[in-house]
């Protein structure tokens, strides 16, 4: 899975911002904000990337449980999927 | 970027989702200019007689030249550096621009969320296409009168009234959301259901606007011959609020949009202590506005003091903006007035408008003030 083409995070007053450009206008209205450990998943889903790859990703930028990371990563993974940013 | 910093952006991100400050508000206390407006060009195909912005070729020559697309472009990728993100495209009639799809295209791609002020009647097909294929995220647009009679009597061009209207039928083709928005004046001041009913075809959102200025910036206007009374102001507000209640619905009665209301509990919201204290809301806290010219001020009502964006560089600009307002403060009766502290928006750039100066008070401006604090005791 990757994040699609055609968004720009954006760092704006110490917050990182999903940013549409062009024609991704038309599918994604709103802001969608990221906070730390959602802008680093993200950065790891510019290029495709499988489930486990990605946890084990977060398990060695942070000092957490398995239990955790997969909680935050399930969280992003389903708030992406709503926004529709997500290609699988 | 240390861990520290990473937790820090963190709580300041979680701080700013939970608390009730928007953004902007947020972006205000960094001194971020959020917030653009890009005024294109000050002409307009139409001939409202309450704009407060239009000129034509002859009285545009003595004031400055319209920037060209270049030098928006290069302006914009000035201005994303620094920080903005909701970008505001405006005129006159921006669609008049001949380059106008060069400028817009080129911002689509830069990362603002855009949003388009138009009077839709210059939509043509190729206009169409770039939009169904790069949407404005937002677009608003004028409607003047419910009938040709009406745009002819506030615009001066019947067959305006077709043209909004087949330009309104254009746009719901387009993945934008899709505003109408009427400025009301005696010429149409009875209109207002039947207004919302043309708008309510096309969209759910109709916002209203019963305050009308002075022209500004050389512009010529008929204001003082037109506008609402205050009286009148509230009780057409009213009328439109007592609308969306009747509605009975929670979701409906959310789309009820009064821009002096709006802008006046904004302003309100907002109301940090924050520098340049004369201005109440976020103009030159997290919001400017670049006239067609290229003067940068905080917000399309100001006339002076402003900043060159253009050619001392856009953050230069942005940075120097808030000090040429520092000194300056509202007239001692305002200060003291006993609608200083919310019955008044003591907006500084209307009292501009409406008096030429800072120093001396607008009695139209206490008048409403008057009018909104009897209202509000009644309530």
């Amino acid at each position: 899975m990757r994040i699609k083409e055609g968004y720009l995070v954006r760092e704006i007053a110490d917050c990182h911002i999903v940013v549409p450009i062009g024609d991704r206008v038309i599918d994604f209205k709103g802001i969608m904000t990221l906070n730390d450990t959602g802008y680093f998943i993200w950065k790891c889903l510019s290029e495709d990337i499988a489930y486990a790859q990605l946890l084990s990703a977060i398990l060695d930028e942070y000092e957490i449980d398995e239990a955790t990371a997969r909680a935050d990563l399930d969280e992003f993974l389903e708030d992406a999927r709503q926004n529709g940013v997500l290609e699988e | 970027m240390s861990t520290e910093i990473k937790r820090n952006n963190n709580r300041l991100a979680q701080k700013w989702e939970s608390s009730e400050i928007t953004l902007a508000g947020y972006a205000a206390q960094r001194h971020i200019p959020l917030g653009g407006t890009f005024e294109l060009t000050p002409r307009c195909n139409l001939s409202c007689k309450m704009c407060y912005i239009r000129l034509d070729k002859r009285q545009m020559e003595p004031i400055g030249r319209e920037r060209t697309a270049a030098e928006w472009i290069g302006l914009a990728k000035e201005a994303i550096k620094a920080g903005t993100l909701n970008l505001l495209l405006t005129g006159g009639e921006p669609l008049l621009r001949e380059d106008f799809a060069e400028i817009y295209t080129a911002l689509t791609m830069m990362g603002f969320v855009i949003t388009l002020n138009t009077n839709a009647t210059l939509i043509t097909p190729e206009i169409l296409k770039l939009f169904k294929k790069y949407p404005p995220t937002a677009t608003n647009v004028t409607l003047y009168g419910a009938n040709p009679q009406t745009y002819e009597s506030i615009c001066g061009n019947p067959e305006a009234f077709q043209a909004t209207i087949r330009g309104l039928e254009m746009l719901t083709e387009v993945a934008t959301a899709l505003e109408v928005r009427t400025t009301f004046i005696r010429d149409n001041m009875h209109e207002l259901d039947a207004l919302r009913e043309i708008a309510n075809r096309y969209t759910k959102r109709f916002g209203i606007n019963v305050t009308v200025n002075k022209a500004v910036r050389g512009a010529c206007s008929d204001v003082e011959n037109c506008r609402l009374t205050p009286v009148q102001m509230f009780d057409l507000a009213e009328a439109n609020a007592e609308y969306y209640r009747l509605l009975n619905s929670e979701t409906e009665s959310a789309l009820e949009r009064n821009m002096e209301t709006d802008n006046h509990v904004q302003a309100r919201v907002y109301g940090f202590n924050l520098p340049p204290k004369i201005i109440t809301c976020l103009a030159a806290k997290s919001m400017y506005w670049i006239t067609w010219d290229g003067k940068m001020l905080p917000c399309g009502s100001f006339v002076s003091p402003y900043t060159v964006p253009f050619e001392e560089g856009f953050q230069q600009a942005w940075d120097r903006l808030p000090a040429l307002f520092e000194d300056l403060s509202l007239p001692e009766e305002c200060r003291k007035c006993e609608y200083a502290n919310g019955r008044c928006s003591n907006c500084p750039a209307i009292l501009q408008t409406e008096t030429g100066s800072l120093h001396r008070i607008s009695p139209y401006i206490c008048e409403v003030a008057k009018e909104r604090s009897r209202r509000f005791k009644t309530e």
